[in-house]
């Protein structure tokens, strides 16, 4: 069978190869850093989150089954990382953020989101407090359940909503002004 | 909005979010993450095989130079031999030449001091050539090119090329086959097969000032082994097998078709029946072949886009023995008439060639995928100058 690129370079990086491991590298940057800077409040720290979690899938690429596609091991290799990088940043993440008081706000139009671009939105996420940030990418983007949330955050199911549902109210806010 | 529309909302939110975006690489970001990561240096892999590469065109242009060089120089010979005898015959300079394309044309009259001296370069263009230079006795067989005569040149004699390992071995390497030169009543063709075992000299009569051979003389062409040449363009199947890295093995089936240009029959190809014209080294012959070979190559493969890899590799091709349909059409350039010889069927001996090939590779790494290259082909058995094809075909991947 025809190697792929991918398949070739992986099998380099395996045999330590550095040239392979940096062609490896710039192949999913882009990937990797647009994960990444869901969960971080700047690109400074979606950086950082892509750097580490760049070492830990190099060092852990001999757990890679090559059966199963590469980019979702790697976009899981990316989310564990993140939820990492939370964990550091949060001392009380939980009590934190439930202890805020947000209502769902229900007068914006569905056609609001059409008007901002990619880079827009997400400029708007990073600035959600960290843990309804990371609630709410895992919840609406990766498809995470709030059972799940929970045991990968180590915080409540109930939390999970709460974050979530004030995520989504300031977003719809966010949203709502950057549309006038 | 209502529940649902809030849904929708943010299921197209995250739909959005979930895009890869443009992002500046900084330097430093693979700088921290190699200091974290064990690694090798890249290899030089690719160095070596660019190496390997250019040594063996080098070598070839060295080889096709200097071939180049022994024909100028026969050339050279033979015009100062031809002119000898004209001047010795007439006392006037040369009326005659061999032109660029191995073709007898006449000079003009009259003109002066073109081959003066030509005796003298006679002995030492034969002699830096390592030829040995003989009189022959005109009343002796000119077909006998083992007499040797240890007696200088002398203005009225002719001199024949003699038939030793040094004049075999460069002659293997003459691209024009074949070559002439005179005595003062008959003209000599000299016959050199790429791969020939030995020459034969032919003699044929000669009508002064038309440097015309006649087609009346047959002659015998030396039976060999030899390989026909196979210019020209080859269909091939190709199934590849990848290995490790950017290497595979290459296991191909090709159809060598089409051959066109100054080609000449090899020795056997064509009998007495045919020879009546002669002239075939001063003619243009269209040959086409049909032949069916087979090869094993190592390829070294590089992606050039994700549409177009080339394939660089060095291998085996075997020619199993079977009876060759070839066509040749002569175009006689002086005298003689049109002979045609279509649909031969030539007993062609198994044999096999070592090669080098580039192909371009399309799509890349695909599983069915064409291919276009040129193969350069050397046979084993002589080792004597081998030819240039080109490839069209496509390559299954095991």
């Amino acid at each position: 069978m025809i190697q792929t690129e991918e398949q070739r370079l992986i099998d380099g990086c395996r045999r330590l190869d550095r040239r392979a491991q940096e062609r490896l590298f710039g192949l999913y940057h882009n990937y990797v850093l647009s994960i990444a800077s869901r969960y971080a409040d700047s690109e400074a720290q979606a950086r950082d989150i892509l750097q580490d979690a760049f070492v830990k899938m190099f060092r852990q690429l001999d757990q890679y089954n090559d059966q199963s596609a590469f980019k979702w091991w790697l976009r899981r290799i990316v989310i564990n990382t993140a939820i990492d990088h939370w964990r550091s940043r949060m001392q009380n993440p939980v009590r934190a953020d439930v202890a805020s008081n947000e209502t769902m706000y229900a007068g914006i139009e569905p056609e609001a989101l059409d008007q901002l671009n990619t880079e827009d939105l997400l400029k708007l996420v990073q600035q959600l407090p960290d843990s309804y940030r990371i609630v709410f990418s895992l919840h609406v983007v990766e498809g995470f359940t709030h059972e799940e949330i929970a045991e990968r955050l180590g915080i409540t199911v109930g939390s999970s909503k709460s974050n979530l549902f004030k995520a989504k109210a300031r977003l719809q806010v966010w949203i709502k002004e950057y549309s006038l | 909005m209502s529940m649902p529309e809030q849904d929708d909302f943010f299921r197209r939110l995250g739909k959005k979010l979930d895009t890869e975006l443009p992002f500046e690489q900084l330097p430093e970001e693979w700088a921290n993450v190699s200091a974290q990561i064990p690694g090798k240096p890249a290899r030089r892999k690719s160095i070596w095989w660019w190496l390997l590469f250019l040594l063996l065109l080098g070598s070839n242009l060295a080889w096709y130079a200097s071939n180049q060089q022994l024909r100028y120089k026969l050339r050279e010979t033979t015009e100062a031999l031809v002119a000898t005898q004209h001047i010795n015959e007439t006392n006037q300079p040369a009326n005659a030449s061999i032109s660029k394309a191995g073709f007898i044309t006449e000079t003009p009259e009259n003109q002066p001091g073109i081959h003066e001296g030509a005796p003298k370069r006679i002995k030492s263009t034969a002699s830096n050539l390592g030829l040995k230079h003989q009189l022959l006795d005109p009343v002796q067989s000119t077909s006998d090119t083992s007499i040797v005569k240890n007696t200088p040149i002398q203005s009225n004699d002719s001199v024949l090329l003699t038939r030793n390992s040094t004049l075999k071995n460069l002659l293997f390497t003459i691209p024009s086959k074949q070559f002439f030169f005179k005595t003062n009543s008959s003209l000599y063709l000299v016959r050199v097969p790429y791969n020939a075992p030995a020459i034969t000299v032919q003699k044929a009569m000669n009508r002064p000032g038309k440097w015309q051979l006649s087609p009346s003389v047959g002659y015998t062409f030396l039976k060999t082994d030899s390989l026909p040449s196979t210019r020209g363009t080859e269909l091939g199947l190709n199934v590849a097998r990848r290995l490790l890295g950017d290497f595979s093995v290459v296991l191909g089936v090709s159809h060598r078709s089409w051959q066109f240009g100054l080609d000449h029959p090899e020795p056997g190809l064509i009998d007495a029946k045919d020879s009546s014209c002669p002239y075939c080294p001063l003619d243009t012959i269209l040959v086409a072949r049909k032949q069916w070979s087979t090869n094993v190559s190592l390829m070294y493969e590089k992606e050039i886009t994700k549409r177009l890899a080339v394939q660089l590799g060095i291998g085996w091709t075997y020619v199993p023995r079977f009876n060759q349909t070839v066509t040749y059409r002569y175009i006689p350039v002086y005298g003689g008439s049109n002979l045609t010889v279509t649909e031969r069927n030539i007993p062609v001996p198994a044999h096999s060639l070592a090669h080098v090939r580039a192909s371009f590779v399309f799509p890349a790494n695909a599983k069915v995928a064409g291919f276009l290259g040129a193969q350069y082909d050397v046979p084993l058995k002589t080792g004597t100058v081998g030819w240039w094809s080109l490839q069209a075909g496509w390559r299954i991947a095991l």
